[in-house]
């Protein structure tokens, strides 16, 4: 069964002396139990607003969302101690410390002090914990968004570009933090504009755009559903190779000192004709689609930031 | 890397809630500053009290002859700068051929029965206007760093997040208020009994008289109690506006610019008694304070007349107010979608 399920939300916004804008176009959404699914769409998809809904804080219009088998938001009380989220930026008050912001959480659910120490411990935050927030820097608030989401130990984690404004390194502890989770069989929502962390992390992925969902699957079916059936070859003779190519017939052209040979299914057919003028690949191999290039034909928006 | 075991679920009660709301108000910064200056205020005002009043209402004979010395002085230098004519037209008698007892002031005692319900007032005011700022700047705070949002993330049921942040905001400003009354007492008790009287027949008004205690103590709980509302007010106004200067804003356009335009201008109309500084001092008051009001004269024609707005009247007003503000909030908070 799956932790997260919605359909068809709907969410409409009014704007004064504009028309109303469609931020959820009868989105879908499924992510199974454990794992990482990642949550993919261009700035104004409808991303943050789903995950919004899901956690309570937006009324959709429309739709049925479900976590963890109970339907939200009218039964979220019952499922809000499994989950945990960070939604963009995190938002802790300002005057007080990192760690009094999360012991007043703690405290309210009657979490014990030391999980406080330990989420605290597990961003690398400890030896900051007593400056006051407003203090801190992007990367180290992100850091104690991702503790105070985590101080739950929940099952299910929403996190809303939870790398933004890490370093390199930070980013880096948090891939693997969140794969380490994922694959401990915690269910993670992960929504990122980084597609090659979504690409390494994610088991499973959703892309949206306008409001309503593109594709959704596992990343490698994702992938390969994007894929052109294209076939690259290296040989050391590519103007006769790609002779003998274009006389058998194929779709092929000479692409940076190789050739792409296009719908072809199956490698062997070109190694055999090729074979037969007497020229031997030294390499072949089918030419991959990444996420970034399956997630700008999708979504159709490739000059828009991310 | 590992996410730490936790020994039993989060739960959701009230009380931890509660409890945490009731940190996050008394460790902020705004409201150990206002805690500050509420008791230091009590106590230099205290100690200023202390010292101008005196024990002894028959002053003795040497103070008495050196007051009559220095208006004697006064009076020698008038009198040499008074051209011509007689000098006591202008410079009065001579003080040297006055009796003492003309030099003797007017009782300095610390009366009790005068001074403390009087502090209890003044403290009242002060403690509901700092009830009224720390209420606006925690609905405020929280908006402006969305600190709400983060907590809903944890008690997503709205309306009782909101009781129980209320309830945590008002406990904490009404025990800084009993603290700040139970001082100002304590202190002015201390004055009464060695540098004043507890003579009943100083009472601020007679019904204090019979009941001295009781009534004092109803003073003080009617003081909490306006805290109490004072808190609400700021808080429901800024879940309204979402933002603290905005609330504030709110209150200074009111209690400087609306009340004063309705009172000067628009009092023969019997708008005095539905002013909310004038309900929250009747409501203070020990007994009915008397306002300009109006009644009906004949038919379509009023004309003012005096209303004497009683604690309960006045309580009743102020209950209004604070419901027609403190429902919309509510609703407000709990249907509108939380950035």
């Amino acid at each position: 069964m799956p932790v997260i399920e919605a359909t068809g939300v709907r969410k409409t916004y009014r704007r004064r002396g504009k028309p109303p804008k469609a931020a959820l176009d009868g989105l879908d959404l499924v992510v199974e139990e454990g794992g990482v699914h990642g949550f993919l769409g261009p700035n104004g998809s409808g991303k943050t607003t789903m995950l919004r809904c899901l956690l309570g804080l937006a009324r959709p219009d429309d739709g049925f969302m479900q976590m963890l088998g109970r339907p939200v938001p009218d039964e979220l009380p019952a499922v809000i101690g499994n989950t945990g989220a960070l939604l963009e930026s995190p938002a802790f008050f300002p005057p007080f410390t990192g760690r009094l912001n999360l012991q007043l959480l703690a405290q309210a659910s009657e979490i014990p002090a030391a999980q406080v120490e330990a989420v605290l411990d597990l961003v690398q935050l400890s030896d900051a914990a007593d400056e006051r927030v407003k203090g801190y820097s992007l990367g180290m608030r992100q850091r104690l968004g991702i503790a105070a989401a985590l101080l739950k130990q929940p099952s299910v984690l929403i996190l809303d570009e939870p790398s933004n404004g890490l370093d390199p390194a930070g980013m880096r502890e948090v891939r693997l933090l969140l794969r380490a989770l994922g694959d401990s069989g915690v269910t993670i929502l992960l929504s990122s504009h980084l597609l090659g962390e979504v690409q390494q992390i994610c088991d499973t992925v959703t892309i949206v755009n306008h409001g309503r969902v593109v594709v959704a699957g596992a990343v490698s079916d994702v992938l390969q559903s994007r894929s052109s059936g294209a076939i690259a070859v290296g040989v050391s003779d590519s103007r006769n190779a790609l002779a003998a190519l274009t006389e058998a017939g194929y779709n092929a052209q000479l692409t940076d000192g190789h050739i792409t040979v296009e719908g072809v299914a199956d490698g062997a057919v070109i190694v055999k004709t090729l074979a037969a003028h007497q020229i031997y690949p030294s390499w072949i191999m089918p030419v991959q689609v990444d996420l970034e290039q399956a997630f700008l034909e999708l979504t159709d928006d490739g000059g828009r930031p991310l | 890397m590992s996410i730490p075991t936790l020994d039993r679920r989060p739960t959701h009660n009230a009380l931890p809630l509660l409890r945490s709301e009731i940190s996050r108000i008394t460790h902020r910064r705004l409201f150990r500053v206002l805690a500050l200056i509420l008791l230091g205020g009590i106590v230099v005002v205290s100690v200023f009290a202390f010292f101008m009043h005196s024990k002894a209402i028959v002053e003795d004979t040497d103070l008495l002859l050196k007051r009559q010395d220095k208006a004697a002085q006064i009076w020698q230098i008038c009198v040499t700068q008074v051209p011509e004519g007689a000098p006591e037209n202008i410079c009065g008698d001579d003080p040297s051929e006055q009796s003492l007892g003309t030099f003797a002031r007017i009782d300095d005692r610390y009366k009790a029965y005068e001074a403390l319900p009087v502090a209890v007032i003044g403290v009242g005011i002060a403690a509901a206007g700092v009830a009224f700022i720390m209420g606006a700047s925690s609905g405020g705070a929280e908006w402006s760093s969305r600190s709400m949002t983060l907590q809903l993330l944890f008690e997503p049921r709205r309306l009782r997040l909101l009781v129980l942040k209320w309830l945590g905001l008002v406990i904490s400003l009404v025990v800084l208020a009993a603290v700040a009354v139970t001082v100002a007492l304590g202190l002015g008790a201390i004055t009464a009994s060695v540098r004043g009287t507890w003579e009943p027949d100083f009472a601020l008004v007679d019904q204090l008289q019979d009941s001295f205690a009781t009534e004092l103590a109803l003073m003080g709980a009617r003081a909490l109690v306006l805290v109490a509302i004072a808190a609400t007010l700021g808080y429901a106004i800024a879940m309204l506006v979402r933002n603290t200067g905005a609330s504030l804003g709110v209150a200074f356009v009111y209690f400087v610019v609306v009340e004063n335009v309705v009172r000067f201008a628009l009092s023969r109309y019997g708008t005095e008694p539905f002013m909310l500084s004038t309900n929250a001092a009747a409501y203070l008051f020990p007994g009915p304070i008397p306002v300009r009001g109006e009644r009906e004269a004949g038919e379509f024609s009023f004309e003012s007349e005096i209303v004497w707005l009683s604690n309960l009247r006045a309580f009743n007003t102020l209950l209004v107010y604070t419901v027609l503000l403190a429902v919309p909030a509510a609703w407000s908070f709990t249907r509108r979608d939380v950035g």
